[in-house]
């Protein structure tokens, strides 16, 4: 191949000096090299020789030569790529430079950093980044005769980069979670970031029963198109097999989407993509898949590298922890949780009814030293006066000190009514207790009425112990009480009955009279005295409630 | 009874003279009325009994109710809290609800006396 003609300035320079040495230059633009200028001379020996992947273009045409460090990166275009107008050899990518190339041609260097360049060398378009220096090489004619070109491939350092970012994006995005489905949907955006390497992006979350899948979180597609459905029936028939993906606890690759899916999203590049792989989201090999991750992948990634598959095993591994440690988290908030606000509410409970005791006892206190106090100075200003009047007198104040006591009992809640009629009745039935009975439905009374009650059965006793059927050794008396069906109103009977024979009382006493208008007053109800011969008998109707 | 020191420890005035009364009425010699806890306490022993009220200007009086316990001078509380107020240690011993008839004190310092016996 190489002629015993070929000029000095092409020995050398490897494959790519041989290549050029041995190609047909006469039927070219350029004509023989003998007859090239000295600049494109000298430019051909720099760029053979150097170790960086260079090329150069010369002649209105553009013609293009390139040396061994850059075959990698012309990749199938060589060797018909050689001696061809750069126009033609980079068709696909000439919109996007042309403007440079103009300029450099008009004598204007420039320098393009990691630059985006979807080529199409190897039979499919590629995702590449280069950082390139387009240089004009001035003719001593005055004109440009071409440009020379250093390169540097970016690809692999950005989408490594790019790549890192994202998982360091899912990290800290899952980081801001506060539930489970946070984590999915925080994740989903995370991935959104990143749509280079993953157009879409779908989060599958398997509900509780395993039945189930629930897409909680997408990127790059609508929800419920039909590669994103919103829910999926692990049994059921669907594009995206996830059931292998759940019972296998491996991933699986879904290949033709175009075909399956007719109208795929094609952002951020001009196709659709073509494949997807579907991963468990899992922690490890024996732990159950908390869902599917479903990725599209890029349709511009290189061929035949698994740095994908492995970039999209770490990117499931990421979610999958952040949704362990949350679904953790969770557990253990729950158990704080609840202990805490149990263990407050009964804090609450306890301060309130602690502070609530407190009154109470300072009230029962009171109401009792007060008590005391009006008994003792009673006891002081009748002494030696009227004993029997003193003996009312007490009689009276220990009831109600006794119906005070009731009370207590129930933090003044109010009292029933069976126990107010009991208690008002003690000093009578201690002695015996079967000349009584006392019965009816429970009714609960507040403090107020219990109050009334109590110290009107108090007079009715004493009444009844002074003048009727508890003043002789036989009589009895009979307390009942109903409450009418539609529950307003409560009728109670006092019946006396084997006393003495009685007589209405020309003038009713200080203890009729209170049973008789006070508490009929008090109590809102209507009191009728009955003072028939064979015994006394009292009807209260009361209001309830 | 008759004859016996007693002190009153009570802190509403009206009722420690009603009880100062009653008491002299029982025979008892009433040696005096704290109506202070501190009182109570560096009081000089000249009693043999004690009536106590167990609030005394916002404080108990169970402190001093400890410190006879211990010397074994017989007690009783007078209480308008009853039972309910008193605490675990001094349960059983005998209560009265104020306000009380002379004739519930009698009986129960009539207990105190027979079975310190």
């Amino acid at each position: 191949m190489t002629g015993p003609s070929a000029p000095d300035f092409l020995m050398g320079g490897g494959e790519m000096g041989a290549a050029i040495r041995a190609f047909d230059w006469a039927s070219s633009p350029l004509g023989s090299p003998e007859s090239w200028p000295a600049e494109l001379r000298t430019c051909l020996r720099i760029m053979l020789a150097s170790r960086q992947p260079m090329w150069v273009w010369w002649g209105p045409e553009l013609i293009n030569f390139y040396n061994d460090a850059y075959l990698p990166i012309i990749g199938g275009k060589h060797p018909h790529a050689l001696g061809q107008p750069a126009k033609e050899v980079w068709s696909e990518i000439w919109d996007q430079i042309k403007d440079r190339i103009g300029a450099a041609m008009q004598g204007e260097a420039t320098y393009s950093e990691a630059e985006l360049l979807v080529m199409h060398r190897n039979g499919y378009a590629e995702e590449t980044y280069y950082t390139f220096s387009f240089s004009p090489v001035p003719e001593e004619s005055g004109g440009i005769g071409g440009i020379v070109c250093a390169n540097t491939d970016d690809t692999d350092r950005v989408v490594g980069a790019r790549r890192l970012a994202l998982l360091r994006e899912i990290a800290s995005r899952t980081w801001e979670a506060n539930s489970v489905s946070e984590v999915y949907n925080l994740s989903a955006r995370a991935l959104g970031t990143d749509r280079r390497d993953m157009p879409f992006a779908l989060i599958y979350r398997l509900s509780d029963d395993g039945t189930r899948a629930n897409l909680l979180g997408s990127s790059g597609i609508e929800v419920g198109h039909p590669a994103a459905p919103q829910s999926i029936a692990l049994d059921g028939a669907s594009p995206w097999p996830l059931s292998d993906v759940v019972r296998t606890g491996s991933r699986r690759f879904v290949g033709r989407l175009p075909e399956k899916f007719p109208s795929l999203p094609m952002a951020p590049w001009s196709d659709p993509p073509a494949d997807a792989v579907m991963l468990p989201l899992t922690t490890g090999a024996d732990a159950a898949p908390r869902g599917v991750l479903v990725l599209a992948a890029n349709p511009y990634r290189r061929q035949n590298d698994d740095s994908f598959d492995n970039f999209a095993a770490l990117v499931a591994r990421q979610i999958a922890s952040a949704v362990v440690n949350m679904e953790a988290l969770e557990a253990e908030r729950g158990r704080a949780k609840s202990a805490d606000t149990l263990a407050l509410e009964i804090e609450h409970r306890r301060r309130i009814e602690r502070h609530q005791n407190l009154l109470l006892d300072e009230l029962n206190h009171r109401v009792k030293n007060t008590l005391a106090t009006v008994q003792a100075m009673a006891m002081q200003t009748l002494k030696g006066v009227d004993a029997v009047a003193r003996d009312t007198f007490l009689a009276r104040l220990f009831a109600l000190s006794s119906q005070h006591d009731l009370l207590t009992l129930d933090n003044w809640e109010g009292a029933s009514f069976e126990g107010v009629v009991r208690r008002a009745l003690r000093p009578w039935r201690q002695e015996d207790n079967t000349r009584f009975t006392v019965e009816g439905p429970a009714v609960h009374l507040d403090p107020k009425r219990a109050l009334a009650l109590g110290m009107g059965f108090h007079e009715l006793a004493t009444n009844a112990a002074k003048y009727g059927a508890l003043s002789n050794g036989e009589g009895r008396v009979r307390v009942t009480w109903t409450i009418d069906p539609d529950g307003q109103w409560l009728r109670l009977r006092w019946e006396e009955r084997g006393g003495p024979r009685i007589e209405a009382p020309e003038k009713r006493g200080f203890g009729l009279r209170l049973i008789e208008h006070g508490l009929g007053r008090e109590l809102g109800g209507v009191v009728k005295l009955d003072f028939a011969a064979e015994g006394f008998s009292c009807e209260w109707v009361m209001k309830l409630g | 009874m008759t004859g016996k020191r007693i002190l009153i420890v009570e802190d509403e005035i009206v009722v420690a003279l009603f009880m100062e009364d009653i008491l002299a009425d029982f025979g008892l010699q009433v040696m005096g009325v704290a109506s202070r806890l501190e009182e109570a306490m560096n009081r000089e022993r000249d009693y043999d009994l004690a009536v106590l009220d167990v609030h005394l200007n916002g404080k108990n009086v169970f402190d001093f109710a400890d410190k006879l316990a211990e010397e074994g001078v017989p007690f009783v509380f007078a209480t308008g809290y009853g039972e309910r107020g008193i605490p675990e240690r001094h349960r059983g011993r005998p209560v009265l609800q104020k306000p009380f008839a002379p004739d519930d004190l009698k009986r129960a310092l009539n207990n105190l006396v027979a079975m310190a016996a």
